[in-house]
């Protein structure tokens, strides 16, 4: 860990009060905290030392990555990631080989019980070959990893949930990293890429307070998560007037109505597009007229069509209903056909009696 | 163990394995109990018919609808309660967008749903319902003399999807999968108990106003 | 052609008009802050990035509070605009980065935003420097 702290070394580089007060005013604002809390960031940034960061990627598609530095730098997160110390990232690092796996241990040995560990991707169990760097499994290397760190962090949606990987049949046994740790703190960060600002939002968290936001049930900081995509859609004034999208097209398309007959998963998702938006904030799935598909919730893979109404079974219910209306014509012709035989078959006993019979010394 | 790991996974099987087990004792539930009435057949009648059969069968289906005056004399309550709780509960059901939405996808037609505060106070006027309806079942001496335990457990599975529909709506219960969850997994018990309880008269009503209309138009009664 | 930052492609939206109760609801918000402001002399401040916004719903917030008497320009970290709105007491603070990428967007109700002043630290570090031979 670094002895500086962030302040100093924001004024080593020349940067004024003022200048600080402005990155606490946009790191306050990037962690989704209200203006009123600036202050407070700004006493805890004045402490703050330089926390250090390994990055683990296991089966993932670097889309996480991606995300994350296709955010602009050097921005806010720029700045972020500057006064963070990334130690590895075998994906970002110069290094490779045994150079950068040494980098990794230094980095356990130097910060040990302090550093943040960073995965995205799934972990293999099915057999550890699937996934190895260096020759590591991912399971060995993630144990080995976190058993020195102060929290992990799962970005994506597949190491948070198991992701794409573990979408039915699950092939390499994809699980995610909070089903394997259960003695460190696991932030998730879902998100199939998850919002950059998401990312850099809850390690702005750590390093600004060094501890970790509060969390929902799933993992996720409430922070980001707290609220569903539906919660937030500038569209909910239609969806509550009944006014729905129902092709791609169509008028009610062109005015900007309610997507969820076209599939949007908006109702059962938690994150934050609707505030923080994508793309330096120019815009969202929901606002550039495409469906939420719930990309930050487990299993999304697997919920079925992302154009079918979050209503509809997703199901083969079709054919259940067919073999069931066949068994039904099948067991209720049965059923009849016993019925009509206990029927003729009371006919065929039945006969006349008369007075006679009732009478009482019948013997 | 537990049975699901999150709220997700609850909502996926409601969605998914458990849906199509509902839906399939519901059809062969619904199928069997038809062919058994239908098969059974009436006694040929001999005489000579005195008017026509489906007319008057048609219509009776119909106009059994209004209750006579003697029966709404003899309990006002359960028949007007009963009415606004069966144009509430049909409201919900068929004119909220997600659930045309559901038919659509099922049966291949659709039509306008409504907004959803009209949807929301139907719904409220069908949960005071049957709040109403209980109640008056649980103090009138003689309709709880008369009822069953299987009166009271179709009131329960009919109330639960009006209930956990409104929670869901509300958003009441977080996350909001397991509110949905809910919702449906409370219809599909409906659909389950519906074949083997009187909850069937939604089909049989039909079919028993049709017998007895065409019945009397054979013979030339007016019904 | 090439792009280094996504505010260079000139895009037009066209906005419809969304009525998401957004705006509403900041109006009313900004209302009782000016009161509180008067009242108490306590201050407010509202992330606009925090906003659910529709398409264009910014836009119109801006332009209903339109600009008044006074603008000033703050270069640290790249530049930051503040400037009063037509109704005194309402000040817009725009935070860019170097890139002119905007970080950070609020509605600030007081007299003066706080940044505008000298800050200690950095007073005290100019008397530093003109002290030094
Ligand atoms: S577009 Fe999606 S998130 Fe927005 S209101 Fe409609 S269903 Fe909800
Ligand atoms: S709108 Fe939905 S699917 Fe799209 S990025 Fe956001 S959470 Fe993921």
């Amino acid at each position: 860990m670094n002895k500086k702290t962030l302040f100093e070394l924001l004024q080593q580089q020349g940067i004024t009060r003022r200048g600080f007060l402005k990155y606490c005013t946009a790191l306050t604002s990037l962690m989704a905290l209200p203006p009123a809390m600036i202050p407070t960031v700004a006493k805890a940034l004045e402490s703050a030392r330089r926390p250090s960061v390994i990055w683990l990627s296991f089966q993932e598609c670097t889309g996480c990555t991606e995300s994350l530095t296709r955010s602009h730098s050097p921005t806010v997160e720029g700045l972020i990631f500057d006064y963070i110390s990334l130690d590895y990232h075998h994906t970002l690092q110069a290094a490779s080989g045994a150079a950068a796996e040494h980098a990794r241990e230094q980095a356990m040995k130097d910060n040990y019980g302090k550093y943040l560990v960073v995965v995205d991707g799934s972990i293999p169990l099915a057999d550890p070959g699937y996934s190895t760097i260096a020759g590591i499994s991912n399971l060995d290397m993630l144990n080995e990893t976190v058993a020195g760190a102060a929290a992990v962090i799962a970005v994506g949606t597949c190491s948070a949930y198991g992701g794409l990987p573990h979408a039915a049949p699950n092939p390499t046994g994809a699980v995610s990293v909070s089903s394997l740790i259960k003695d460190k703190p696991v932030i998730n960060v879902p998100g199939c890429p998850p919002i950059p600002t998401v990312i850099t939002g809850v390690l702005a968290h750590y390093l600004t307070f060094g501890s970790i936001p509060e969390l929902d049930e799933l993992g996720r900081p409430k922070v980001f998560y707290g609220q569903s995509i539906h919660d937030r859609c500038y569209r909910r004034p239609f969806y509550d007037k009944g006014l729905f999208a129902e092709t791609f097209d169509d008028e009610g398309a062109k005015k900007g109505w309610c997507l969820y007959r076209l599939g949007c998963k908006g109702p059962m998702t938690y994150n934050a597009c609707a505030t923080l938006k994508w793309n330096q904030q120019t815009s969202w799935p929901v606002e550039s007229g495409h469906g939420c598909l719930g990309c930050s919730e487990p299993n999304f893979w697997d919920a079925g069509s992302f154009y079918q109404a979050l209503s509809i079974p997703d199901g083969d219910y079709a054919r259940a209903a067919g073999y069931a209306a066949a068994a039904g014509v099948a067991v209720g012709a049965a059923a009849g056909f016993v019925h009509q035989k206990t029927k003729s078959t009371a006919v065929a006993q039945h006969s006349e009696i008369s007075v006679d019979d009732f009478s009482l010394n019948k013997d | 163990m537990e049975l699901f790991s999150n709220a997700n996974d609850f909502l996926l099987w409601v969605r998914g394995d458990a849906f199509n087990i509902a839906l399939s004792i519901f059809v062969i539930g619904v199928i069997i109990r038809v062919l058994e009435i239908v098969l059974l057949g009436r006694k040929k009648e001999y005489s000579e018919p005195r008017g026509s059969e489906w007319g008057p069968g048609l219509k009776n289906i119909v106009s059994r609808s209004v209750a006579d005056s003697g029966t709404f004399k003899r309990a006002p309550f359960v028949i007007v309660v009963g009415y606004i709780w069966h144009i509430c509960f049909f409201i919900v059901l068929l004119l909220f967008v997600p659930h045309i939405e559901l038919i659509h996808a099922m049966l291949g037609i659709k039509w306008p749903g409504l907004a959803s505060q009209f949807i929301d106070a139907s719904t409220v006027v069908a949960i005071a319902a049957m709040l109403g309806m209980l109640w008056h079942r649980l103090t009138h001496p003689v309709l709880k003399f008369l009822s069953t335990y299987e009166d009271y457990l179709v009131w329960l599975v009919t109330f639960l999807p009006l209930l956990t529909g409104y929670i869901a709506f509300h958003r009441m219960i977080a996350p909001y999968p397991l509110a949905l969850g809910l919702h449906i997994l409370s219809v599909e018990l409906l659909m389950i108990v519906f074949p083997f309880t009187k909850l069937m008269h939604a089909i049989t009503l039909f079919i028993a106003r049709w017998y007895t209309g065409a019945t009397m138009g054979r013979k030339g009664i007016e019904s | 052609m090439s792009f280094d930052s996504l505010a260079e492609i000139k895009v037009q939206v066209e906005t419809p008009d969304y009525d998401s109760g957004n705006l509403q609801s900041i109006l009313s918000e900004i209302k009782f802050a000016l009161e509180q402001l008067l009242q108490q002399n306590k201050t407010h401040c509202i992330d606009l990035r925090a906003m659910p916004w529709s398409p264009g719903e910014e836009t119109r917030l801006e332009e209903y509070l339109g600009r008044g008497e006074i603008s000033v320009e703050l270069n640290a970290l790249g530049k930051s605009s503040f400037y009063e709105t037509r109704f005194s007491g309402i000040w817009i603070v725009t935070h860019y980065n170097q890139q002119d990428e905007i970080i950070g967007k609020l509605i600030e109700i007081t007299y003066m935003p706080d940044m505008i002043y000298a800050q200690y630290e950095d007073v005290k570090n100019s008397l530093e420097r003109l002290q030094q031979p």
